[in-house]
């Protein structure tokens, strides 16, 4: 049976994965019966339904040891039912990173939203997909009043109870200290945010916000150790904080992972590459193609910008011409049209992308290297043409009437 | 021979000379008139002042109150770029360095066996020149750099460390 408990799903890209702390459960992010700090958020347009919203619910309880009075063979045989027990953070953990590898592995973008020792079982989670290679989609950790050094009323409290979850809670419990060391050696950390309550005594700021954490990504804000996790309204700081941590995580992902899009508004139908292709009288679909192919290789070249990579650029730049000259050479030789020669350059420059072509730059493609190609092109001269009988008279008066 | 289809706007001589004199004219001296720019820190602020996109982060790092960056400067294709050079090539600061001080716009001042760089007089009324949308924008990303001009080069070099490991 699955521990996720879903406030909305609608197959959407990216979640929000709420987690408890000790004694907690759904009601740890209720104001009252109506409001929950998942139900603000689904309820809010701005996140327009990029999010699907989840809750992580686990057994956790102050006093369930086992429960003690019973005898063992009671215990045993009187139930069909699991039962459940208070279990330890790292087989917690454990747990989570089998929902994310079975339930969550399609999300591009898991955000936990994590409360005290619910920080703790996320922590650790987070620190095992990495440690065992897990491919992960974890980007973002907002911890709440997490006690990253562990609780001096944890501490109290595990000399009187037996409370597995207690002890691994208490100040410099094995549990806290490993966890720290072994994420601090992590390479790549998620987007985070350590929000500490101003009022919580439980939790205190020490302890809220781990040493190595920059002014950056902690935040104090005027709650205590309960009222940090239910934000009242979509006014309150811990509101607005997951909201902005998730919004521009949202955004980031749109910019890197869309390719981005080439919408033609003729706004290219003055430059030379596309003049060229005009005289030569090349089919509208392939002068169409070869702006969306110039316009990724733009970008590309925003991105590529160092000495090093324009380096390797300008050798691409000298092979895709030399690519060119040798299909022009042929089309002039078979008098074949300006639509063949362009067919069967960029052809060539597609089968050769990972042959001849190939570079340092891994990132560029195909479409960046045919991009290229008109790159070239885009020049008031003859080196890149696509019809023998272009001129210069015809490209400029071409132009001037534009 | 680098040959390329295009002109890599950024790396223009001239267009850093003029970055370059409106660092210093900006960041040489604090209030006092004690000067605080050696090769090092102007390095590093012509960096920031390239990228836009790592000044924002900076000034969060370094816990001052930033100057809103517009979002057309930071969700841009060109702040995913990594390019490091200017941070690591002495030779174009040293480069840039000269051609100002051919000019006759540069002063140094050595103190402590460290030079410091501020402009002349010729200098400051050369800076006066650079307007328009472009040179204003610069002028302003600058000038949010005061908060931190009196920082070390090795605080601004830990604080771009972290930026960096953030944005990987």
């Amino acid at each position: 049976m699955s521990m996720l408990i879903w406030k909305k799903k609608n197959n959407a890209k990216h979640l929000i994965l709420f987690i408890h702390g000790l004694k907690g459960g759904s009601d740890t992010w209720a104001v009252d019966k109506i409001t929950s700090f998942p139900q603000l958020i689904c309820e809010d347009e701005d996140f327009c339904d990029a999010f699907d919203i989840a809750c992580f619910e686990y057994f956790t309880n102050f006093t369930n040891t086992y429960g003690k009075s019973r005898n063992l063979l009671a215990r045993l045989f009187t139930s069909l039912t699991k039962k459940e027990v208070n279990l330890p953070v790292d087989e917690l953990s454990e747990l989570l990173v089998g929902e994310c590898q079975i339930n969550l592995s399609d999300y591009s973008n898991i955000i936990f939203v994590a409360h005290s020792m619910g920080g703790l079982i996320a922590k650790s989670c987070i620190i095992k997909m990495h440690e065992r290679d897990l491919s992960h989609n974890i980007t973002g950790f907002i911890s709440l009043a997490v006690p990253h050094s562990g609780s001096e009323t944890a501490s109290w409290a595990s000399m009187v109870s037996s409370n597995v979850q207690l002890g691994d809670l208490s100040v410099f419990s094995k549990e806290t200290d490993s966890l720290n060391r072994r994420w601090v050696k992590l390479p790549k950390l998620p987007e985070l945010k350590f929000l500490y309550g101003s009022y919580d005594s439980i939790v205190v700021k020490a302890s809220a916000i781990p040493v190595q954490v920059s002014a950056k990504e902690s935040i104090a804000v005027q709650e205590d150790h309960s009222t940090i996790c239910k934000p009242k309204d979509r006014d309150s700081n811990v509101y607005l904080i997951v909201k902005k941590l998730a919004l521009e995580i949202h955004n980031k992902t749109e910019l890197i992972s869309s390719s981005p899009e080439f919408k033609d508004d003729k706004q290219y139908d003055n430059e030379f590459f596309v003049l060229k292709m005009i005289v030569a009288d090349v089919h509208s679909d392939i002068s169409k193609h070869a702006k969306e192919y110039y316009y990724n290789a733009e970008l590309a070249r925003n991105i590529f910008t160092s000495d090093r990579d324009r380096e390797t650029l300008s050798v691409l730049y000298r092979k895709i011409r030399e690519i060119y000259q040798t299909q022009y050479h042929d089309s002039i030789a078979n008098h074949n049209t300006a639509n063949q020669l362009l067919a069967a350059i960029h052809k060539k420059i597609e089968d050769e992308d990972k042959v001849k072509l190939s570079s340092l730059l891994d990132t560029l493609d195909s479409v960046h290297k045919k991009g290229m190609l008109h790159q070239l092109a885009n020049k008031l001269d003859r080196d890149i043409i696509w019809s023998p009988d272009t001129s210069l008279d015809s490209l400029d008066s071409l132009r001037g009437q534009k | 021979m680098i040959s390329l289809p295009y002109i890599p706007l950024d790396e223009d001589f001239n267009l850093n000379v003029a970055l370059l004199i409106i660092l210093i004219h900006t960041l040489s001296k604090n209030r006092n008139d004690v000067l605080l720019l050696d090769r090092n820190k102007i390095q590093i602020f012509l960096y920031l002042i390239k990228n836009p996109s790592k000044l924002e982060a900076v000034m969060i790092l370094a816990g001052k109150q930033n100057t809103s960056i517009d979002m057309t400067e930071t969700y841009t294709i060109k702040s995913l770029s990594l390019n490091v050079d200017i941070l690591f090539s002495t030779p174009k600061i040293k480069t840039l360095l000269k051609k100002v001080s051919i000019l006759g716009w540069l002063r140094v001042t050595k103190s402590d066996g460290a030079s410091y760089f501020s402009l002349t007089t010729e200098g400051e009324r050369a800076y006066e020149q650079f307007g328009g949308e472009y040179f204003n924008s610069v002028k302003t990303y600058t000038k949010s750099l005061d908060k931190i001009k009196s920082l070390t080069s090795s605080k601004l070099n830990s604080i771009l460390n972290e930026v960096f490991k953030v944005s990987k």
